[in-house]
């Protein structure tokens, strides 16, 4: 795998600016690393599952569906981004959004336990993780906070 | 007894009803806050009549969402009981998070049942 002729560890990945951790993503990705086509579900809403996923290129939109049916668009993620922490830090291991590749998207998939142990010896990973949690709660309750000042407005 | 990594926070103790932080003031000098005894909620006021309540038990962090995600406080703590805390800075927090890596899981865990919690209140909202 010509990873970096390619280009996908120009960045560092986890943004923790050591040459180490880059190799570290780069290692992960030679053993755990997988590619989606755009348009396809990575995640479903409500499916057990409690992998984890990093980012290394493209673009995966987070979306809820709804009981009418439809989809909504709650974030779009891009390089160096997580997702699908939640139900690895939970018990309840129930997927709580639809995860799908916005574009050709490849990423890391780790197993609850090989994300455990990365975690447990890359503290960064904690920081980088409570920062994206944070932010995404509250940017949801702005989202609700929106809605509640216009209710006749989609919430998003 | 106080776990060791609270060593370098500011104990504090409030009364039942007592507001611990409010929403849009300014984050506090310790942000973070463990709860050692007692019970606590952290509510966020969408309006007079709506509000998401998220109610924090011994053992446990809050206040955490604004440090990482924001500059001034959207949600607000008060004591349901009688409580006792230890506010942390945001140093010492991750200085404690990286020696005790639990303490990095519990926080997490406090945050993904929080954003479970308001990502049912958004679905709520669209059906």
């Amino acid at each position: 795998m010509q990873l970096d002729n390619q280009g996908y560890f120009d960045l560092d990945l986890l943004k923790l600016g050591t040459e180490g951790e880059k190799a570290i993503t780069k290692e992960l990705y030679s053993k755990y690393g997988r590619s989606f086509e755009g348009k396809k579900i990575i995640i479903h809403e409500g499916e057990q599952g409690s992998d984890v996923y990093l980012i290394i290129s493209g673009r995966v939109v987070v979306c809820e569906k709804l009981r009418k049916g439809s989809y909504k668009v709650l974030a779009s993620l891009g390089p160096g981004e997580i997702f699908g922490e939640m139900a690895a830090l939970e018990e309840n291991e129930t997927r709580s959004a639809t995860l799908i590749a916005a574009s050709p998207v490849k990423l890391i998939q780790l197993s609850k336990d090989q994300f455990g142990v990365l975690f447990k010896t890359h503290s960064r990973w904690a920081f980088k993780l409570l920062s994206a949690m944070s932010g995404r709660i509250l940017n949801t309750m702005r989202q609700v906070s929106n809605y509640y000042k216009n209710p006749g407005r989609d919430a998003g | 007894m106080t776990p060791e990594f609270l060593s370098k926070g500011q104990p504090k103790k409030f009364h039942k009803g007592d507001a611990i932080y409010s929403a849009e003031h300014l984050l506090e000098a310790y942000p973070i806050y463990f709860l050692l005894d007692g019970r606590v909620e952290v509510v966020r006021k969408y309006n007079p009549l709506k509000s998401d309540r998220f109610e924090v038990f011994p053992g446990q962090l809050f206040g955490l969402v604004e440090v990482y995600g924001g500059d001034s406080r959207e949600t607000s703590a008060h004591a349901l009981t009688d409580c006792q805390v230890v506010g942390l800075k945001k140093a010492d927090f991750e200085e404690a998070t990286a020696k005790y890596l639990n303490l990095a899981l519990l926080s997490l865990k406090s945050l993904s049942g929080m954003l479970r919690m308001v990502n049912q209140r958004v679905k709520e909202l669209e059906d």
